[in-house]
């Protein structure tokens, strides 16, 4: 076991160099520049020629990309990602300050999504070819197939804007200092619901077919049957029998889920104006913020790779028999 | 051999089953009964029925198939007769495991792949003896005692793909026996396993009938492995059953030609076995 963990970290390193070099290298080549801002040249962007001379000695813009990479990776390496460019803050206050909303976001999501899959996968499972289990099909196909930008848009026209439900824009109201705690705690929710539901609806609706599958294909084993023949309930088998097997090919599923949401963000919280990590990635690109940038790179191929990690090492808890593979 | 009563503690009457409306029946009115402590052998070709007959008398078949008949448990005197079929679910959940219980032809699919053995055991003695939490485990070794496992605790300790066959089908009768039942319905116990644990477990499920009063529906090919396990033998030619006679008068010529034939491709297996042997050694 051991092995195989060590094994597998292993693995991980030079993943992560791949990762971070070639975002390094991507966004050094694409056009534009710190001191011109995305926008590019020169006499557009009012900056004068001396002030960008000065500008981009500051940010060692002269430098070879291979040098710049080389002084980067030095000063990472003892976790000192510099500061912005934007706003010369340090590039590790600037992230943390976004990652607890999207962090929070994405497991409240994740946990929501599976206290809602399993009941309607549970029962459309238990009642194949039925009206219900058809109609929960093609509403899944249905809601799946909505790009997530286009359900965004839908939301806040209707949602938002129509009913007045919930707000759309931002994490908070403006008079968010003013609220008590527990008004605090649902003024946050409630500038969530919106995003969420955007992240949401897709998932669950990717979730409740897999599930349902999976959960078929364990009814029909042989020890299903057995355990009903041992006098065990209906309940029981359903819930310790039957679910653990289903859920443990579902863990996979989980290790793919947590990097799309994370990538999914970028467009959904540019939309709803909601300050998480994925604006903060938007708004880095857009002033060329190469220490932001790359430290998002950083983090997100770290928690992305950690969670493969993770997500490995419980498939080996969950099921014995991949255990010594 | 067991004092016989005069009643029969299990009937099947004129049981047909179809598996979904429209297509042709799997069983066609079958009738069979067995007394309290005998051994009854169901042979067929594979596809003729009897494993559908089993599921039947366990209510284990798809809710969706079509059934006609009557399967009754009657135990012994004082008990009330339960009318497998008919009844609610509630009532089949307490004959199940506790009056009739079953092994499966493949013993490691039997066995839920992710829970250790001890766990799987301990709860079924839990459910269906009302056993405590504290003392099913210990229980669990116990009956894996009485399998005849000599390390119940490795046993118990391991998962279901760790086991061989033979001792995967142990484990299985040990939680069939768990609930002490009247009838032991043995779909096929020993096709899944070589010949020595073939015969190990067949000495297995003798024994265990020898100490109880355990009655014995085998489902099997294999009219050798009937012979060995049971005094009567019926048999199932294409959905209908075709031959019922004591295991005496297997040898007699005028059996029915199902019959007849099982006999004969037992002999078959039996001498090329012994064929097999002498040109190796």
């Amino acid at each position: 076991m051991w092995h195989y963990i060590l094994k597998r970290i292993l693995l991980t390193i030079p993943t992560f160099v791949g990762i971070v070099l070639l975002t390094f290298l991507l966004i050094h080549q694409a056009p534009g520049s710190p001191a011109t801002g995305s926008a590019g040249g020169f006499g557009e962007s009012g900056v004068s020629a001396a002030d960008h001379a000065r500008l981009r000695a500051q940010f060692e813009l002269d430098a070879p990309v291979i040098v710049r990479f080389g002084h980067w990776m030095k000063r990472v390496v003892c976790f000192d990602f510099g500061q912005s460019f934007a706003d010369g803050r340090p590039v590790s206050q600037r992230i943390a300050e976004r990652l607890v909303p999207t962090l929070t976001l994405t497991f409240a999501i994740i946990v929501i999504a599976f206290a809602i899959v399993i009941p309607i996968a549970t029962y459309a499972a238990t009642h194949p070819g039925q009206p219900v289990d058809k109609v929960i099909l093609a509403a899944c196909v249905g809601f799946y197939a909505i790009p997530p930008y286009i359900l965004g848009m839908i939301l806040i026209l209707l949602v938002g804007v129509a009913l007045n439900w919930f707000p759309f824009a931002g994490l908070t109201s403006d008079n968010f200092a003013d609220l008590s705690t527990w008004q605090k705690l649902k003024d946050v929710i409630s500038h969530s619901a919106l995003i969420g539901s955007c992240f949401l609806i897709p998932l669950v609706a990717y979730l409740v077919p897999f599930v349902r599958a999976t959960m078929l294909s364990v009814l029909k084993e042989d020890f299903v049957r057995a355990a009903h023949a041992r006098g065990l309930s209906h309940r029981r088998v359903m819930l310790r029998h039957v679910l653990p097997n289903t859920l443990r090919p579902l863990l996979t599923v989980m290790g793919l889920i947590v990097p799309a949401v994370l990538g999914g963000s970028v467009v959904l919280e540019v939309m709803f104006s909601w300050p998480g990590m994925g604006r903060l990635l938007f708004e880095s690109i857009h002033d060329r913020d190469y220490p932001v940038i790359m430290g998002m790179t950083v983090l997100t191929a770290m928690v992305v790779l950690g969670v493969t990690l993770v997500v490995d090492l419980l498939y080996a808890w969950a099921d014995p028999r991949v255990r010594y593979a | 051999m067991n004092e016989r009563s005069t009643h029969s503690m299990f009937e099947v009457t004129d049981l047909s089953v179809r598996y979904a409306r429209g297509e042709a029946p799997v069983l066609r009115d079958v009738s069979l009964t067995i007394d309290r402590g005998e051994s009854i052998a169901l042979v067929g070709d594979s596809g003729c029925g009897k494993s559908t007959l089993a599921l039947a008398a366990m209510r284990l078949l798809p809710k969706t198939a079509f059934i006609r008949g009557s399967i009754v448990l009657r135990g012994d005197n004082r008990e009330t007769p339960v009318d497998i079929l008919g009844s609610d679910e509630r009532t089949i959940e307490r004959v199940r495991g506790r009056r009739i219980a079953m092994v499966f032809q493949n013993p490691i699919g039997s066995l839920n792949p992710v829970m250790r053995i001890e766990k799987q055991l301990a709860e079924v003695l839990r459910v269906v003896r009302g056993t405590s939490r504290s003392t099913a485990k210990r229980g669990a070794l116990e009956s894996l005692n009485r399998v005849g496992i000599a390390d119940p605790v490795r046993v118990g300790r391991a998962y279901p793909h760790e086991l061989s066959g033979g001792m995967a089908q142990r484990v299985a009768l040990a939680l069939a026996l768990a609930g002490e039942p009247e009838l032991l319905i043995a779909d096929e116990p020993t096709s899944a396993l070589d010949g020595i644990v073939q015969a190990q477990i067949v000495e297995l499920i003798r024994e265990t009938q020898r100490q109880t009063n355990l009655s014995l529906l085998l489902i099997t090919h294999d009219m050798a492995i009937a012979k060995a396990l049971t005094n009567r033998v019926c048999v199932i030619e294409a959905t209908r059953l075709v031959d019922d006679c004591p295991i005496d008068q297997l040898t007699a010529a005028d059996r029915h030609a199902a019959t007849a034939r099982l006999i004969q491709a037992a002999e078959f297996k039996r001498s090329a076995a012994i064929t097999l042997m002498e040109r190796t050694i």
